[in-house]
């Protein structure tokens, strides 16, 4: 899953960054709303976890014009204004979710995987293609009933593929998905990932697209 | 309150009749006595008239006898009148209405004017005059005092009618005039028993007439928009100090969840305690810097003669050790002997703020440069530093509550926001000015300045 997280505290994004990297995300940053709102508008998210009280552009502000053109990259927000006129006017200005400081780290990956479920997954947490069933809460991915042994990246991209199921993903987007957009890789790393996934589950699962990228029927 | 129920009407009301009443029946009694004596005196002259006009016209009919002249001119009547002899004392001669009184002891007495009661006409007036001629003796005018006593109690009869209408009259006016005193009064009383610290929006409306009420109206609501600004500054400070804290409070649940999450190696965890102890130093710092706030309120009033030289030597020594971890050098130019009547806690709270920053938000190896000197009347404290500067927008914002640059909270440098606060409520405490000059990326100046 890849977050773009928009705070201006430092400690905090430093917090978050560390923590959900630990837990196989990629993920981008921005200290303040101009920039995430350019990073959100140019690239794409999973989720953005954004802050409120940001310099030059609040997060409401980036928000509503997030939304405004039509990107409707799911948002959770994160605020030390817990009133609930504060939750209302976060949720109407077009936040899927919102987390009140100081919330704690497992609420909020809970409340990620939820988000991305509703939204990627389109609510399911579960999805069973031919022989190979795989659990988007647990990670876990089974052929047969038993366990398959995958990377962090190889499942990242066999979650990706599956989420955009149907439709041809391009070398570019897996790239942006599975990298934040300070790491750098040649397309033959992708490659690599689509070969050892094809041996771990079977051949034809992944189809390739010569020029134009892969994607599961 | 006790509960008989002081009401201010009905005392004023009370106390004003009852002084009203009483200064009525002494006028009027002093009125209706003055009156009743002109009377009389006129009839006692009217008689002492009719005397002297009959003395000089009393004929001498035989030796003894006398006749009264009838049907004169008489300024008063009706008139009766008598002529005693002077040896005997026995009457001489009389006119018929002449009423029987035993007159002996008025004519032995050395006073010529009377008023005695008889049977025949109720009070009579009598005046008494010496004869020679025709003979030796007294002449008696009287007249019956019926006529005056009638108009004296008529006039007696006004009086105890009128004035209690008067005092009525009067004190119904004063009601009225109580009654547009209070009224306002009431309508305060109704407002400041609806203000609650959660509703503090309600104004009296101003009274038409720009009086003493309008001034109380005036004041009270003055008073109730200072309160609602002082409640709102504390609501204010509630929400920025929980706002604040939430931040750090955030990053050590985040960071000890994490740590804990699956077994990590040793580098990480302290990695992981290095970072929650600077979270917990920041906590500290902040709660110092909230305790001091509250502090300074205390010393309000409190001021000796201080020798604010040796107090920015103290700052300084006390500073250095925070310099030199920064590698920046605290650089004093001129500090001259001052002695000031003013607050050495706030001076010195003031000193170390000013000094604090100039040292945090300095570059690498910089300096600060510190002076304090006389200026005319003025005692100037001066301090320059070679840091990253505050732009020309956020200037003015920086002496607000929790603010903190931009600049300051990228470069992660840690504060609360409420030093130069801390300050301007110390300068507004001990009246001084601050002059704030700074050019992004190339330093600060800041001048505080008393006058003498």
């Amino acid at each position: 899953m890849k977050v773009l997280i928009i705070e201006d505290d430092e400690a905090i994004l430093n917090m978050l960054k560390r923590g959900l990297e630990d837990e196989d995300f990629v993920v981008d940053t921005a200290t303040n709303g101009e920039d995430g709102e350019y990073m959100a508008e140019t690239n794409h998210y999973d989720v953005i976890i954004l802050d409120w009280m940001l310099p030059q552009k609040s997060g409401i502000e980036v928000l509503k014009s997030l939304r405004d053109k039509n990107i409707l990259t799911p948002v959770l927000m994160l605020t030390a204004k817990d009133t609930i006129d504060n939750k209302i006017e976060g949720l109407n200005s077009g936040a899927d979710d919102y987390l009140p400081k100081p919330f704690s780290f497992d609420e909020l990956l809970a409340r990620l995987n939820a988000i991305y479920r509703r939204s990627a997954l389109k609510g399911t947490n579960k999805i069973v293609i031919k022989n190979i069933e795989i659990d988007f809460d647990s990670k876990i991915v089974k052929k047969d009933g038993k366990l398959v042994d995958l990377t962090a990246k190889e499942y990242e991209l066999l979650e990706f593929l599956v989420s955009n199921k149907g439709s041809v993903v391009s070398t570019e987007m897996i790239q942006e998905q599975l990298w934040n957009s300070e790491e750098f890789i040649t397309s033959n790393v992708i490659q690599v990932i689509v070969y050892r996934l094809r041996n771990k589950l079977s051949k034809d699962l992944i189809k390739s697209k010569r020029n134009l990228g892969y994607f599961i029927e | 309150m006790n509960e008989h129920k002081e009401n201010l009407k009905s005392i004023v009301l009370w106390w004003l009749g009852t002084f009203i009443a009483l200064l009525l029946i002494i006028f009027n009694t002093i009125f209706y006595e003055m009156l009743k004596t002109s009377f009389y005196t006129r009839v006692e002259n009217s008689l002492a008239i009719v005397a002297n006009q009959t003395k000089d016209r009393l004929i001498p009919n035989s030796d003894k006898v006398i006749t009264i002249p009838q049907k004169l001119d008489y300024p008063i009547s009706p008139v009766m009148i008598a002529v005693f002899g002077a040896k005997n004392m026995k009457i001489v001669a009389k006119t018929v209405t002449f009423m029987n009184v035993a007159m002996y002891p008025y004519l032995k007495s050395n006073e010529n004017f009377f008023i005695i009661n008889t049977k025949q006409y109720g009070k009579v007036a009598l005046f008494i005059s010496r004869i020679i001629s025709p003979m030796k003796g007294y002449i008696v005018v009287a007249t019956p005092l019926y006529r005056v006593d009638i108009k004296l109690q008529d006039i007696l009869i006004k009086m105890l009618i009128l004035n209690p209408v008067l005092l009525i009259v009067l004190l119904l006016g004063v009601n009225i005039i109580i009654d547009r005193i209070l009224n306002p009064i009431k309508e305060i009383t109704k407002v400041a028993n609806e203000i609650s610290v959660g509703d503090l929006d309600r104004i009296i409306p101003l009274p038409p007439q720009k009086d003493e009420i309008y001034e109380l109206v005036q004041a009270f609501n003055r008073m109730v928009v200072r309160l609602r600004d002082g409640v709102e500054m504390i609501e204010r400070f509630n929400s920025d100090v929980s706002h604040e804290l939430k931040t750090p409070l955030t990053v050590l649940k985040g960071e000890l969840e994490i740590a804990l999450r699956k077994d990590r190696s040793i580098d990480y965890y302290k990695e992981t305690l290095k970072i929650s102890l600077k979270e917990v130093n920041h906590l500290i710092e902040m709660v110092e810097e909230m305790l001091l706030f509250t502090k300074i309120e205390n010393e309000i009033g409190k001021e000796e003669i201080t020798r604010i030289d040796e107090v920015l030597l103290d700052v300084i020594s006390s500073l250095s050790n925070k310099a030199n971890q920064k590698n920046v050098v605290l650089k004093p130019v001129t500090i001259e002997t001052i002695d000031y009547k003013t607050n050495p806690i706030l001076i010195k709270t003031i000193f170390t703020n000013i000094i604090d920053n100039a040292i945090k938000y300095n570059k690498e190896n910089g300096y600060v440069y510190i002076y304090l000197y006389k200026k005319e009347n003025q005692i100037i404290f001066e301090v320059k530093d070679e840091g990253i500067g505050i732009g020309v927008t956020e200037i003015t914002k920086i002496m607000e509550r929790f603010y903190r640059s931009e600049k300051s909270r990228n470069r992660g440098i840690k504060g609360f926001g409420l030093g130069l606060s801390i300050v301007k409520r110390a300068l507004e405490i001990l009246k001084g000015d601050i002059k704030i000059e700074s050019q992004e990326n190339n330093g600060t100046k800041v001048q505080i300045i008393f006058n003498m």
